[in-house]
């Protein structure tokens, strides 16, 4: 086990060298940031000068070497910007974004389950077939039109939500709700397949001979077992939840990591760009680490060699 | 009839209502067990023992299968009766069940020592000490070797041999008046097999339990039981002491069973064969259902189903042959 995370732990770190590299690659394709900078009617010496300030007119592969040199020390340059070291730009919005995903993680996890679990249990009834609906709807929707919709009847028509900003638990209940629908209804609907197949198997029989009432048949006997495919899914569903908040934090306004990057992108901001990917990129993979990790402690039977 | 009846199944009948149609896997069945007494029940795959047991305890898989007829009496009170949470109490506290796959009837995620005490819980035992102990004490009883060291294991950690013993234990951990063993040594190895029903046999007597154990192998029954049921398409076609069905047989598809057992000593090359296959239960022949498997069938096999009727020797067949007017 402590060799087996080990390993992955360096896997992870050789994932993190590469990802680093496409996007120190990609932003310097992206176009010259010091023209972008130099005020418009700059001659050609101020923009040279602005290129020799920023490292710029260096090789590239000198340019990464430093990159790398100083992320190591915790200094992913100064956003252009905001003329602030990129960290703090990035550590101000970070939360934003842990707050918002864990949120929707949250929800979609406790509710994917919840739903899935009474749904398989209860197969034909209408908490069966509304929860299909349900699952239905989130899967083909996408998260950005759920929310715009979100706002248009509880902001605009009821006036029950703010609409946009980050200011406690009202304004989180729309962006992460329009986020969580797809992953609740994907994970609800592994929950309720793998546990109609648990439920048929020889152990839950057992179980019901034993004597034992119905709750702990299905949430002690069947739920762990059927969760084994569930935690594989909700890896990947954070993932996308990560990926999407970039989107929903633009119509939300949402001041996280997502919409900061996008608004980096936009002013070739190549340091808070880097920064904010490298960022979420070491998050992922520390994720799904522990995810992979998680299986060993629901289902004994797996072990890592 | 010293002892007292414990279970009297009277003209059970549980339907699966699938979408191709009603399956009669358990047809019109009675039988009782008295206090402390074995009966086997025996029959083909499919033949509707499984389903029997399951009716029992009430288990039958929902929603397609349905108790539709009949009486199920237990120490005097008809189970059908009961409603769930009654049902609940009874089950693994006075009728227990051990189940065919003992590879697949622990559950894989949690540890031998928790589903063991789960039994004890349900007693109203609280956690600690004195549940470890008695855990311990109802493996031991199974003959699980050092068996305190072994509560942190996992069923994949355990032989077949040993799981099914495990389940032996949670089974008798209560001490249940009923015991049902759905085939519980299918698929154990032959050694092991016997050894377990060696086990069941101890158990039986001990407790002074009353057992209905399931098989295809007329082996065993002959080794552990008392009497024997013989199943066929969701009916029984022959009930009797082992003794005298063995020796006796008397209903057509017995006698083949009997002939279709090899036996030590004999020199025959073939095993004798029962022709054609075991009817579709949701589409059963006219009159008996074993007539076109008959050797000795009349024309009224084939309009009418033959009535129980009582054996010389003890016991009941349903047969015409049995019939004097026919």
């Amino acid at each position: 086990m402590r060799r087996y995370a080990l390993r992955r732990t360096l896997l992870g770190i050789i994932t993190v060298v590469i990802v680093s590299m496409i996007i120190f690659i990609a932003t310097r394709l992206s176009g010259d940031v010091a023209i972008l900078i130099a005020p418009p009617d700059a001659s050609d010496a101020e923009i040279q000068e602005i290129r020799v300030q920023l490292g710029l007119n260096k090789p590239i592969p000198y340019q990464y070497y430093v990159f790398v040199r100083n992320a190591l020390k915790g200094d992913f340059g100064r956003s252009i910007r905001y003329n602030r070291p990129a960290i703090d730009v990035l550590l101000d919005r970070f939360f934003g974004t842990v707050e918002l995903v864990g949120t929707a993680f949250i929800v979609s996890i406790v509710t994917g389950v919840l739903l899935g679990t009474l749904s398989a249990t209860r197969r034909g009834t209408w908490l069966d077939q509304s929860g299909k609906l349900f699952a239905l709807l989130g899967q083909s929707m996408p998260g950005f039109w759920v929310g715009i919709m979100l706002i248009l009847v509880f902001s605009v028509n009821l006036g029950l939500l703010p609409t946009s900003g980050r200011d406690g638990i009202s304004h989180l209940l729309l962006p992460s709700f329009s986020m969580a629908w797809y992953s609740i209804a994907s994970i609800m609907r592994v929950t309720r397949s793998s546990m109609m197949d648990v439920m048929d198997s020889e152990y839950i029989k057992m179980a019901r001979s034993k004597g034992n009432p119905e709750y702990i048949v299905i949430w002690k006997h069947g739920l762990k077992n059927a969760l084994i495919p569930v935690i594989a899914l909700a890896g990947v569903q954070l993932a996308n939840l990560l990926g999407g908040a970039v989107i929903i934090e633009n119509v939300f306004n949402w001041p996280g990591l997502g919409s900061m990057i996008v608004d980096a992108i936009y002013a070739r901001d190549y340091p808070l760009v880097q920064a904010g990917v490298f960022f979420i990129s070491i998050f992922l993979i520390a994720l799904n680490l522990i995810v992979d990790l998680l299986f060993g402690f629901i289902d004994p039977r797996i072990t890592y060699e | 009839m010293a002892e007292k009846c414990l279970l009297s199944v009277e003209d059970l009948k549980t339907y699966f209502y699938t979408k191709a149609g009603v399956v009669k896997a358990v047809d019109g069945v009675s039988f009782n067990i008295r206090e402390g007494e074995a009966l086997g029940l025996a029959g083909e795959s499919g033949s509707g023992k499984s389903i029997t047991c399951l009716s029992i305890l009430r288990l039958v898989p929902q929603p397609a299968g349905r108790i539709v007829s009949g009486k199920i009496r237990f120490q005097g009170e008809d189970l059908l009766d009961k409603d769930n949470v009654e049902m609940m109490k009874l089950r693994g506290k006075k009728i227990a069940m051990i189940l065919q796959d003992p590879l697949m009837s622990l559950n894989p995620v949690y540890t031998i020592g928790n589903q063991v005490s789960e039994a004890f819980k349900l007693d109203g035992l609280k956690g600690g000490i004195g549940i470890k102990q008695k855990v311990v004490e109802v493996l031991s009883r199974v003959k699980i070797p050092s068996a305190e060291r072994r509560l942190k294991d996992y069923p994949f950690q355990f032989s077949g041999g040993m799981r099914q013993r495990t389940a032996a234990a949670i089974a008798i951990a209560r001490n249940p008046s009923l015991l049902i063993a759905d085939e519980p040594t299918t698929s154990l190895d032959v050694t092991i097999q016997d050894q377990f029903l060696r086990l069941l046999k101890e158990m039986q007597k001990q407790n002074h339990m009353g057992l209905l154990l399931i098989t295809h192998d007329l082996g065993i029954v002959a080794e552990s039981c008392d009497r024997v049921a013989i199943m066929y398409a969701g009916k029984i076609v022959e009930i009797g002491t082992v003794r005298r069905v063995y020796e006796n047989p008397t209903h057509p598809y017995t006698q083949a069973l009997m002939k279709a057992l090899p036996k030590l000593g004999t020199r025959s090359k073939k095993f004798y064969q029962i022709i054609g296959e075991p009817p579709d239960l949701s589409d059963l022949p006219s009159g008996c259902s074993f007539h076109p498997r008959c050797p000795k069938q009349l024309y009224i096999c084939k309009e009418k189903y033959p009535p129980l009727t009582p054996i010389e020797g003890g016991g009941y067949a349903s047969c015409w042959l049995l019939n004097e007017r026919v």
